[in-house]
C-alpha cells in the first residue's frame, strides 16, 4: 500500500530539512568568526555568480575539480581508492612546465597536445606503482597513494627550489612557459578553453561508462570482484588500468593548470586540489554525471570565498570547511535513503 | 659523535610517541572491525585543542584534557557515520580529515590572527618527568621525557591485557572477526564499536597533545603531517599486535628524527623530509613480500 501524494510530500519535506540543516551548520561555523552570516552569504554569492566576471572565474576553476574528481571516481568504480590525486596533479603540472620550457615544436597546437600527453603520462606513472603493489602484493593502496603525495610534494618543491628555479624569482618557481604553449582565454574573459576540454572528457567518460563493454567491466569489478573473475575478466588488469586512467586525469589537470592558468610551476602549486577532487568524488558516489554540478558548487565556494575575504575578516580557507560539511550531510542522506528503500522493499514484500 | 647519536635517540622517542598513541587507538578499532582512516584528523584536532586549552587555562593538564575531549567528540561523529549510518568508513574518514584540517586552519586564523601558525609564551608545555635511576647513563636514557611518554609505555601493557585477556577484549575482537557470534551472545555490536571509538579518540587526543605541547609548543597547519596514516601502516604491519606496534613505531620515529637531525648543506632538505614516507611505503612492501613468501608466519 502506498499513497503517492504522501510520499511526494515526505520527499520534499526531507529535502527542505536536508538543505536547511546544511545552511544551519554553515551558519554556525560562520558565527565563530563574529561576522554577520547574511553578509557573508551575500559576499560568497556576489563573488562567485554575482556578475559575468565572477561567473566565468567560477567556471574557470571547474576544470581542475572535474578532472581531480574523475581521478578518484574512475578507480573508485573499479574498487580502488586513489588518494594520490594531489601528487599526480603536482607531478603532471611540473612535467608540463618542464617540457614546455625545454622543448618547442613552434606549432602551438602540436605543442599543447604533446605537453598535455606528457603530463597525463607522468600522472599515470605515479598511479601505476601503488596499483601494481595492491594487485600483486595486496599492499593497501590508501596508505601508499597518500604517502606518495608527501613524497611528490617534497620532490617538486626540491625541483623548483634548486635545479629548475628561475633566477629572477623571489618565490621558488620555474621560468614562464613560451607563448606558443599557452591555452588562451575565451574572448578575453577570465575563462579559458581548459573548461571545454574538461567537459569533453567528462562526457566522453560518461558515454564509455554507460555504453561500452569496458565501462561494464569496471563496474562489475567494483561491485562484485568474485563474479567478475568468474566471468573471465582479468580483475588485476582492470584495477591497475583504472588507477592509471585516474592518475592520467589528475596529471592532465596539472598540465592544463600550467598551460591555461599559471603559465609556470611554483612551490605551493596546489592548495589541495587533489583532496578537493576526493571530496567531490565522495559526494557524487562515483557517478560522473553529478560531478559537473558539485564541481560548480565547490568552485563557486572557492571563488566566492576569495571575494568574501576582501570584505569580511573571514579567511578564504572557510570554503573547504563548508565543502566538507556538505560531504557529511550528503553521505548521511544517502545512507539513510538506502536504509529507507530497503525497509520499503521489505514492507512491500510482506 | 655520541652527542649526535644521543640527540637522535631523544628525538626518535619523541617522534615515535604520537605514532605509538595513534596506532594503539587504531588497533582497538581495528580489532572491532573498523579500519580507522580518521586518525590523522583526530590527532590534528587533538593537537589544536591541546594548544587552545593550554593557552586559555595556562595549564598543560587542561591542554591534554581538551585534546582528549575534542578528539573523542570527532571520533564519535566518525562512529555515528560508520556504525549507525553504515556509511563507507574510508569515505567518511577522509571527509573528516579534510574537515578537521581546514577547520583548525580557519579557527587558527580567526581566533589568533595568525597566518598558519599559532604560538605564544602563554601556551604551557607538558612537563618532563625526571627521577633518579642511580646512574648517569640510565638517567640520560630513561628520564626527562614528557609524562605522556611514560603513559604510552604503560598503555601498551594495559591495552594488550585489555584486548586479549578481558571479556570486553573478547567481545571487541568478536565484533571484528565473528560479528554473528556476538549477536548470538546478545551483545550489541554498535555498543562495542562506539566504546572502541571513544578509546581511539582518547588515544589520538593524547597523540595530538604530545605533538603540539611537547615535541614543539605551537600549533601549525596540518602539523600531524600524515602521521595518522603512518599509524595505520603500523597497525597493518603489526596485524593488531600491541607488542609489535611499539617496535614499528620506534622505527618510524627514528626516520622522522633522522629527517630533522641529518640536515646539512650536502643533502637538500626536501629529500630528508621524504624519508619517513618512503620508509613507510618500503616497510609495507617488504612485509607484504615476506607474508606472500611464507603465508604461515604472521
Amino acid at each position: 500500500m502506498f499513497d503517492k501524494t504522501k510520499i511526494l510530500k515526505s520527499v520534499s519535506w526531507s529535502w527542505a530539512l536536508f538543505i536547511g540543516l546544511i545552511i544551519l551548520s554553515w551558519t554556525i561555523i560562520i558565527l565563530f568568526s563574529g561576522e554577520n552570516p547574511l553578509n557573508v552569504y551575500y559576499c560568497l554569492l556576489e563573488g562567485s555568480v554575482g556578475n559575468y566576471n565572477a561567473f566565468f572565474s567560477t567556471l574557470n576553476k571547474m576544470f581542475v575539480l572535474i578532472l581531480t574528481a574523475l581521478a578518484v571516481s574512475i578507480p573508485g568504480s573499479a574498487g580502488m581508492w586513489n588518494i594520490g590525486g594531489e601528487g599526480q596533479f603536482l607531478l603532471g603540472g611540473f612535467a608540463a612546465a618542464w617540457l614546455a620550457i625545454y622543448f618547442n615544436t613552434h606549432l602551438a597546437f602540436l605543442n599543447i597536445i604533446i605537453v598535455l600527453s606528457f603530463s597525463a603520462a607522468a600522472g599515470a606513472l605515479w598511479a601505476y606503482w601503488p596499483a601494481l603493489l595492491k594487485v600483486r602484493l595486496k599492499v593497501d593502496e590508501v596508505v601508499t597513494t597518500l604517502m606518495g603525495n608527501y613524497v611528490i610534494i617534497f620532490f617538486t618543491s626540491y625541483l623548483v627550489n634548486f635545479p629548475y628555479r628561475a633566477s629572477d624569482s623571489t618565490w621558488p618557481r620555474t621560468e614562464y612557459i613560451p607563448d606558443n604553449f599557452i591555452i588562451p582565454p575565451v574572448n578575453n574573459l577570465p575563462f579559458s578553453y581548459t573548461f571545454f576540454i574538461s567537459i569533453a572528457i567528462l562526457i566522453f567518460i560518461e558515454i564509455i561508462r554507460k555504453k561500452s563493454i569496458l565501462g561494464y567491466e569496471y563496474s562489475m569489478v567494483g561491485k562484485n570482484e568474485l563474479f567478475a573473475r568468474q566471468g573471465g575478466i582479468e580483475v588485476g588488469k582492470v584495477k591497475v588500468r583504472s588507477m592509471m586512467i585516474g592518475g592520467a586525469l589528475a596529471g592532465l589537470a596539472g598540465g592544463l593548470m600550467v598551460l591555461g592558468l599559471t603559465y609556470k610551476f611554483m612551490d605551493g602549486f596546489s592548495p589541495g586540489y587533489g583532496y578537493t577532487g576526493l571530496l567531490i568524488a565522495l559526494i557524487t558516489g562515483n557517478l560522473p554525471i553529478f560531478i559537473f554540478g558539485i564541481a560548480f558548487i565547490f568552485a563557486a565556494l572557492q571563488v566566492g570565498s576569495i571575494n568574501m575575504q576582501l570584505f569580511t575578516n573571514i579567511p578564504a580557507e572557510i570554503s573547504k570547511v563548508l565543502q566538507s560539511v556538505l560531504v557529511f550531510f550528503v553521505t548521511a542522506q544517502r545512507t539513510i535513503n538506502i536504509k529507507i528503500k530497503k525497509k520499503e522493499r521489505v514492507d512491500n514484500y510482506e | 659523535m655520541s652527542d649526535i647519536i644521543f640527540t637522535i635517540y631523544i628525538s626518535t622517542v619523541k617522534m615515535a610517541i604520537p605514532i605509538l598513541f595513534a596506532s594503539l587507538g587504531g588497533l582497538i578499532t581495528y580489532h572491532a572491525g573498523i579500519i580507522n582512516v580518521a586518525m590523522e584528523g583526530l590527532m590534528l584536532s587533538g593537537a589544536f585543542a591541546a594548544v587552545v586549552f593550554s593557552y586559555m587555562y595556562s595549564s598543560a593538564f587542561m591542554g591534554i584534557l581538551g585534546a582528549i575531549i575534542i578528539s573523542v567528540l570527532f571520533s564519535l561523529l566518525y562512529s555515528f557515520f560508520v556504525t549507525t549510518l553504515k556509511a563507507n568508513n574510508f569515505a567518511i574518514g577522509f571527509a573528516l580529515n579534510i574537515f578537521i584540517s581546514s577547520l583548525t586552519l580557519y579557527l587558527t586564523r580567526i581566533m589568533f590572527k595568525g597566518q598558519n601558525v599559532f604560538n605564544s609564551p602563554d601556551i604551557k608545555a607538558i612537563p618532563n618527568l625526571s627521577f633518579d635511576l642511580g646512574s648517569q647513563i640510565l638517567n640520560n636514557l630513561f628520564t626527562n621525557f614528557s609524562i605522556l611518554v611514560y603513559l604510552s609505555i604503560i598503555l601498551i601493557f594495559v591495552i594488550s591485557y585489555f584486548t586479549f585477556k578481558t571479556p570486553f577484549g573478547l567481545w571487541l575482537r568478536a565484533a571484528g572477526s565473528r560479528p554473528n557470534a556476538l549477536v548470538t551472545a546478545g551483545i550489541k555490536i554498535s555498543v562495542i564499536q562506539y566504546s572502541a571509538s571513544i578509546l581511539c579518540g582518547i588515544l589520538c587526543g593524547l597523540a595530538g597533545a604530545q605533538l603540539s605541547l611537547s615535541n614543539v609548543v605551537l600549533f601549525s597547519k596540518d602539523m600531524s603531517g600524515g602521521r595518522g596514516f603512518v599509524a595505520l601502516a603500523v597497525i597493518l604491519i603489526a596485524k593488531g599486535k600491541p607488542s609489535l606496534v611499539l617496535a614499528i613505531s620506534l622505527l618510524f620515529g627514528l626516520f622522522d628524527a633522522l629527517s630533522v637531525q641529518l640536515q646539512s648543506s650536502y643533502i637538500p632538505p626536501q629529500f630528508l623530509f621524504m624519508l619517513p614516507y618512503l620508509v613507510t611505503i618500503g616497510s609495507l612492501v617488504i612485509i607484504s613480500i615476506s607474508r606472500k613468501r611464507n603465508p604461515f608466519v604472521r
